[in-house]
């Protein structure tokens, strides 16, 4: 186990040194495993492991849904979103905020990515809340948090890499984050209310739409939620396994897109290029990760915990907690995927060991993990915004983002306390 | 010497460009092919025979004809946390070790999995519906690894003539 944790000590300063941290993790687990074993069987792995990932059918929704993201990104759709959600919001104190808020929901349905969420948003939002002189705080705030939903609102990249290391199933774990996306959702509408009744000035309401537009501002956006409910409820109902169903969605994304004339042959191609290289990219830190991982279950470290937690004999839901805090603590100096693939072959051993299902352990790590995406003073959504948004100070984002950190801090502990929030729909499928 | 290496790194570049373009190209001949199977399969009770050994070969088409472009350009997630270690002198010597680092773990996993893709020569390997030989697509992987870690070597070369930069350790096309 000391071994293990030398090695998880040498990543994380090869990775603060800036090496590209699928090579850092891979090269420890080489030497690690050659020290434990010997180091033509830990290469001989290490290529193995390479050849099978690489060919892996499981993730080929990765690329997939990366597709399908960028395409309604590109096609002009996130606007749309917003407009469908500010004419029912846009009246309410605060409700440009919490229509940033619902649209980043929305998106986050067809998109697997928190930053692309975030990002986007921002540039149709932004725009919107400054006319009606809304506080920067707050209307930033609504966007870095309403982009964290990304990663957990289905299709979420970062759910089909834990399913991975897991062998947790994929489909269940996209049907698991529903729910908690939806609450999210809520807890966020219920964090803007709070700040516009704290502060009426930081969010003006804005003027009421009749009906008739807010069931034209429905209409367009009927294709965008038609694509979410055809691939997530294909793979519902056992219609699709995720690989077709991203494939599909993918279809779908490119065809709305087309019929928007948002898309010519340059752009899909360009768009598709930019798929490939993100995907080559990802899978450089899974393929470390996989290294890394043999090496850590080689020298015995998930066993390790079990011992050291038997030993001292803390509650299994103590040991949850103590795993969520340390994924809040880490969140404050790691990027999200690179958390992720570090941790979970660390802990998921440990957390089926005591017994806990690993679909909601999922959703609980993805949700820590949207924590830390807000957290100073990495929180890499807020250094998104600050990217794209140059006039904002990252101090006032942050200063924003509190009241949205502390209602995910409660959804995270109701989460883990009423675990049915997670498993009541897959439990049907 | 500066001026060959310069059009060195801009012909590399533009040589994987196109090997991502090939990537770009199969990750959309693999959507019409998961539409294909889908439609197949509901509508016209014919789905598409290998479909999942099709969708792997795919896969390592997308990811390894795209990770030379990765590598030449360095445009890999890195823990960007401490600036000191990015910037100037110190940046540019860290760059050149880690490149070093990079090559030489490079060129020994492709030689292991060289050695898989000649024994899957050697044993006549064959996907199983469809009888692709599978030494075609461990030999792209190890194609993939030898070409990357070559670049590597060539961006070693072109760095080491910037000193106390590290363009061209940022992920962005040569100008």
């Amino acid at each position: 186990m000391t071994v293990a944790l030398i090695g998880f000590a040498a990543v994380l300063i090869l990775a603060f040194l800036r090496m590209p941290l699928g090579m850092a993790l891979g090269l420890v687990g080489v030497i690690g495993f050659g020290q434990l074993a010997n180091y033509k069987a830990a290469m001989s792995s290490a290529a193995r492991l390479v050849i099978d990932a690489g060919q892996s059918y499981g993730l080929s929704v990765v690329p997939l849904f990366i597709l399908m993201g960028l395409m309604v990104e590109r096609g002009g759709m996130a606007k749309e979103l917003y407009r469908a959600a500010f004419v029912f919001l846009g009246h309410k104190k605060g409700g440009l905020a919490m229509s940033t808020v619902c649209a980043c929901g929305m998106f986050s349905a067809i998109c697997g990515s928190s930053l692309a969420t975030a990002a986007t948003m921002a540039k149709v939002s932004m725009p919107e809340m400054r006319r009606y002189k809304y506080s920067d705080s707050l209307a930033t705030a609504s966007i870095a948090a309403g982009g964290t939903l990304g990663i957990l609102i289905p299709p979420s990249v970062i759910l089909v890499i834990y399913g991975l290391i897991t062998n947790a199933s994929v489909g269940k774990l996209f049907i698991a984050g529903i729910l908690p996306g939806i609450m999210g959702i809520l807890f966020y509408l219920l964090a803007v209310k709070y700040v516009v009744t704290k502060d009426p000035k930081a969010g003006p309401a804005g003027e009421k739409t009749p009906w008739k537009e807010r069931l034209m501002a429905l209409r367009d956006v009927w294709t965008t939620l038609g694509l979410f409910i055809f691939v997530i409820g294909g793979i519902y109902v056992g219609a699709f396994t995720p690989t077709e169903a991203a494939g599909m969605g993918a279809a779908g994304a490119i065809a709305i897109a087309w019929a928007r004339g948002a898309l010519s042959w340059k752009t899909l191609f360009e768009v598709s290029r930019e798929t490939t290289l993100t995907t080559a990219k990802l899978f450089m830190v899974v393929f470390g990760a996989m290294i890394f991982s043999n090496f850590v279950n080689r020298a015995g470290l998930p066993d390790g915990l079990i011992q050291i937690v038997n030993s001292f004999d803390v509650s299994p839901l103590g040991v949850i907690f103590i795993i969520l805090a340390i994924y809040l603590v880490l969140g404050c100096v790691f990027e999200s995927l690179s958390m992720i693939l570090l941790t979970v072959p660390i802990f998921a051993p440990l957390v089926e060991a005591l017994g806990f299902d690993l679909i909601w352990f999922g959703i609980l790590v993805v949700v820590a993990t949207e924590i830390s995406l807000i957290t100073p003073p990495i929180g890499l959504n807020v250094f998104v915004l600050k990217g794209v948004l140059k006039d904002v100070s990252v101090k006032t984002i942050f200063k924003g983002v509190t009241p949205f950190w502390i209602a995910d801090i409660f959804r995270l502990l109701l989460l883990t306390l009423v675990p049915v929030i997670s498993l009541f729909l897959p439990s049907l499928m | 010497m500066k001026r060959l290496l310069d059009k060195s790194e801009r012909l590399a570049d533009t040589a994987s460009l196109f090997a991502a373009n090939i990537a770009a190209a199969i990750l959309l001949a693999l959507v019409l092919l998961t539409c294909a199977d889908v439609i197949g399969r509901y509508f016209l009770t014919m789905p598409v025979t290998g479909a999942v050994e099709l969708v792997r070969i795919c896969m390592a088409g997308i990811i390894f004809f795209s990770m030379p472009l990765m590598f030449f350009r360095n445009d890999h997630i890195i823990v960007d946390l401490i600036g000191f270690f990015r910037n100037g002198y110190i940046g540019w010597i860290i760059g050149l070790i880690l490149l070093v680092i990079s090559f030489l773990i490079a060129i020994k996993l492709g030689d292991r999995v060289y050695d898989y893709a000649t024994r899957a020569l050697e044993d006549g390997d064959v996907t199983e519906y469809l009888e692709i030989p599978r030494y075609i697509v461990v030999g792209l992987i190890t194609a993939s690894i030898f070409t990357s870690a070559f670049l590597l070597l060539l961006r070693f070369a072109i760095t080491l003539t910037r000193p106390g930069t590290t363009k061209g350790l940022d992920g962005n096309p040569p100008q």
